[in-house]
This record gives structure tokens, sequence and C-alpha cells, in this order.
């Protein structure tokens, strides 16, 4: 007997194996697979539940209801609670702290509608320590057609007919607290064209402005960015 | 290379799936031979039908019968159970339990010639597995059982499996003896659930535990039935490892039982 082996590459056989039929693979549901899928799931609906209450976490935050002056203080009746989503970059004062905000001073010009924020508060009243406040009273043409407001830096420049004795201006940076609207309560009768001005100057040029000013030989003029 | 019989006792206890385990997890080139007389099954059950049953072990023991070179036959009663592999085949088995008594004198004949598939002279070695179905039915193919390298009785490691095991065990040492064949190539496979460890078993039958398979229910269906069988599944992964083992104590045996001589 031959051990001589029928290979399929070999030349005596015709015919050699059949192959097995091919089954399209059936669709099977594993268990472990289910329970994967759904932790999947619940993991993907809690992280994502998760993300947007963070994203969205809201708080109650103080806003302006009213225009408040430079340096007025604070009343209740100016702020109100706003409940937002947090901003980006800004630090808005939160409403737990209003108590802190009432009776605090306006560091800068506030306008109603706009949220809070810490720099826009000052607990020290204008005039602070070293600063005095002087009102001045100026005639129409010695100021600029708009207005100073409260908040603006002005600059006070002294005026003299005399220009041997000062040939160069003194001038002073000022900030004002306070506009008289012409015609108003501060003014006197008859003289509608004048404006008082409260402005805050160094307590070392308080009585040189308040003296031009009583002179009426003050300019006010409106400094960049005031 | 190695020829391996596989055979139960009686009941099911799942001869054919554990050789189908073994061919699709076999590490060298292999041939599932289905010679159960009671008729081949994975053509209808893991093969779901898909094939016409016009090749097979009838048509080998035919060309025998004819005198025709089983060599040049063989090969084209194979399926291929990986195609276009060409490493794990299947020779059906008959379609009809009335043929097996026509393979009855064929089976010396077939027995030499899976000893030469496995031990032939070149390259051309391919290890055997022979289904041979349950001791207790009729036309039992004794000559591939006692001829083969390996003779593996599969059962259950339960209280009826091992009733059932203890007479079949004595009666193979008997075929064994008779056939020359050494007793140490008997060994047992344990099959499914069971409430009996393998040392208890081993002991109770005198006889060595090669390898378990575990109960795996739904791959079991898949072989027997058809289905999807994944390769990771804890039955084919466990007879790889059983195949392994089959292996390397095939390896230890003496290469070639001295009776295969003496049946050709």
């Amino acid at each position: 007997m031959t051990t001589t082996m029928s290979r399929p590459d070999g030349p005596q056989p015709a015919a050699g194996p059949v192959d097995a039929p091919r089954r399209p693979r059936q669709r099977q549901v594993r268990t472990l697979h289910v329970v994967f899928a759904a932790g999947l799931m619940l993991a993907g609906a809690l992280g994502s539940t998760a993300l947007v209450s963070l994203a969205s976490a809201d708080g109650a935050y103080l806003a302006l209801a009213t225009d408040v002056d430079y340096a007025a203080q604070i009343s209740d009746a100016d702020v109100v609670t706003v409940r937002v989503e947090a901003p980006p970059g800004l630090d808005p004062v939160p409403a737990s702290e209003r108590e802190g905000v009432i009776g605090s001073f306006a560091a800068t010009r506030l306008h109603a509608g706009t949220l809070l924020t810490p720099q826009m508060l000052t607990a020290n009243p204008i005039p602070g320590p070293g600063e005095h406040v002087v009102g001045i009273t100026v005639r129409g043409d010695r100021l600029p057609a708009q207005r100073p407001r409260p908040g603006d830096t002005v600059l006070l420049v002294h005026t003299t007919d005399d220009e041997a004795a000062m040939p160069v201006a003194r001038t002073w940076t000022a900030t004002v607290t306070a506009v008289s609207a012409p015609g108003g309560g501060l003014l006197q009768p008859g003289r509608s064209d004048f404006v008082t001005l409260d402005v805050v100057v160094a307590v070392v040029h308080g009585p040189a402005v308040a003296q031009a000013a009583a002179a009426n030989e003050l300019v006010v003029v409106r400094a960049a960015g005031g | 290379m190695a020829v391996i019989a596989m055979c139960s006792a009686r009941g099911s206890p799942g001869v054919t799936t554990a050789g189908l385990a073994l061919t699709l997890t076999w590490r060298h080139r292999v041939a599932l031979a289905e010679c159960d007389p009671a008729g081949g099954t994975v053509q209808a059950g893991y093969l779901a039908g898909g094939l016409p049953a016009d090749r097979g072990i009838g048509e080998l023991a035919v060309a025998e019968l004819r005198g025709e070179d089983l060599h040049r036959v063989w090969w084209a009663q194979l399926v291929d159970l990986e195609p276009p592999q060409r490493r794990r085949l299947l020779l059906p088995g008959i379609a009809d339990p009335v043929q097996a008594g026509a393979l009855q004198p064929v089976w010396p004949r077939l027995a030499g010639f899976f000893a030469d598939l496995a031990h032939g002279k070149g390259e051309s070695g391919w290890d055997v597995i022979a289904d041979c179905g349950r001791l207790a039915a009729a036309h039992t193919p004794w000559p591939l059982l006692t001829q083969a390298d390996l003779l593996l009785l599969v059962l259950p490691a339960t209280l009826p499996g091992l009733s059932a095991a203890t007479p079949a065990v004595r009666m193979l040492r008997s075929q064994l003896e008779q056939a020359g064949s050494g007793l140490d190539r008997l060994g047992l496979l344990l099959c499914g659930s069971g409430d009996q460890t393998s040392r208890a078993v081993a002991h109770l039958l005198d006889t060595p535990v090669v390898a378990e398979l575990p109960h795996d229910p739904r791959t079991a269906r898949a072989l027997s039935g058809g289905g999807t069988v994944r390769a990771r599944s804890p039955l084919l992964t466990a007879a790889h490892l059983a195949g392994r083992a089959l292996q390397r104590r095939a390896a230890r045996l003496p290469a070639e039982p001295a009776s295969t001589r003496t049946a050709r």
C-alpha cells in the first residue's frame, strides 16, 4: 500500500473537498453588550446633565435699577436682584451681599440696567482723605458746550489778564461730583447762564481753586477720558 | 499526527459536539471522520443541511469494496469546515443507519487507512478524529476504536454517566487486549456539567481523565444544530486546551499501535 496523500495541489485528485456553506452571520443579542450599552447611555445622560447644569449655573446678582451719579451713596432703591447665568469673565456682586452694598458710594457713574461689580463701589465717601470738594460757579462760555457730568475728570485752568504775574496758566485736575442744571436750584435767579460744579481737588489745591473760582478766573476743560 | 477515536457509553453525552469542538480548534491539519454507525449529524446540524449528502464515509466504503485506492477517493469525500484553508475537514458519516451493516466489513481497512493518514510518510500528515458514536449501538466500529492512537470515552461527570461508563470501560479494555493494543491508549473526556470531580471519575473508573469540556449550552447548541460559534466561547476555549492535552498524550504513546500493521 502506498502512503501517498492526495492533496489539493496534487496531480491525482479530480475533485477535492467541498466548501462548507457560509451562513449569514446571525445577529446575537448578548446580555453583556446590552448591559454595557445601557451603562454607556446612562453615563452619557448623567454626564451631559452635569455638564449643562455646570454651564448654566445661574445665581442671584445685584443690578442697578436707577442711574447713580459718581460719589452718590447707594440706596436700597438703586439696586435690584436679578437671576442670570454666571457671566464668564465678569465678577458681579452676589445678591447675598446686598446689605454691604447699600450705603456704599459709587466710584464711577453707574447706569441703570447694568450688573454691579465691586469695582464700581467704594466704601469711602467722597471726598476722601486728602481731598476737598470745592463748589465753583462758572459762566456758560467757560465750559464746554457738553456740560461735565459727575464722575468726569476736568482740568481747571486759572486765567488772568495779568500775564506778567502768571505767564503760564495754573491748572488743577479735578473730578466732578455734582453739576447744577442751568437755572436749577443751585443757581441764583438771574444767573441762568452760570453752572455750578462740585469738584474734588487735592487739599493743597483747595484754597487756590476756591480763590480763582471766587475771582471768576476759572475755565473748565474736559480732560481726555474724563 | 494521531488517530483519536471517541465514543460514548450510551445516551447523548455529546461525542459529535466534542469532536467538532476539537476539530474547530485543532492546531494541526485535522479531519473529523463521522464513523457513528447510527449516522452522521454534522451536515444536518452544524452545517444546517446546506450541502447535498452525496459524499462521506459511505462513498469511501463503496470505493474500498470496489477495490479503488482510498487515497484517491478520500479527498473528494470531504467538506472543508473553514474554506478555503483545507485545514479542518469533515468526512461526513452515513445518512442511514441501515448502511452501517455494509460498513462493518470495511472498518479494518478504514482503520488502516486513517492510520496511514496520520503516520504516512512525507509531509502529508493529518490528525484524524473519529467520532464512533455510542458503544450501545449496533455495528460498533471496533477496529477503529482499538487501533486508534488515543481512545476516548466521552462521559458526563455524573453518577448516571459513571454508571454507564463502568461496563463500557470494561468492554473497551477487553477489546483493546484482544486487539493487542496497550490499555494506556484509553482515556476519559469529561463533557458538560457534572457533580463529580475528575479525580473521583478517574479513580472510580481506574482510567485517566485526559481532558474536560465545560457546560456551554449556547455553543453546544450551535455546534449540534447550526448557528454562530464564537471562537472565544467557553467550549471552544476549553476544546483548544483539550486538543493540546490530547496531542501531548498522543505524542507520549508509541507512534503506531502494533495491531495496526496486523490489521492491514
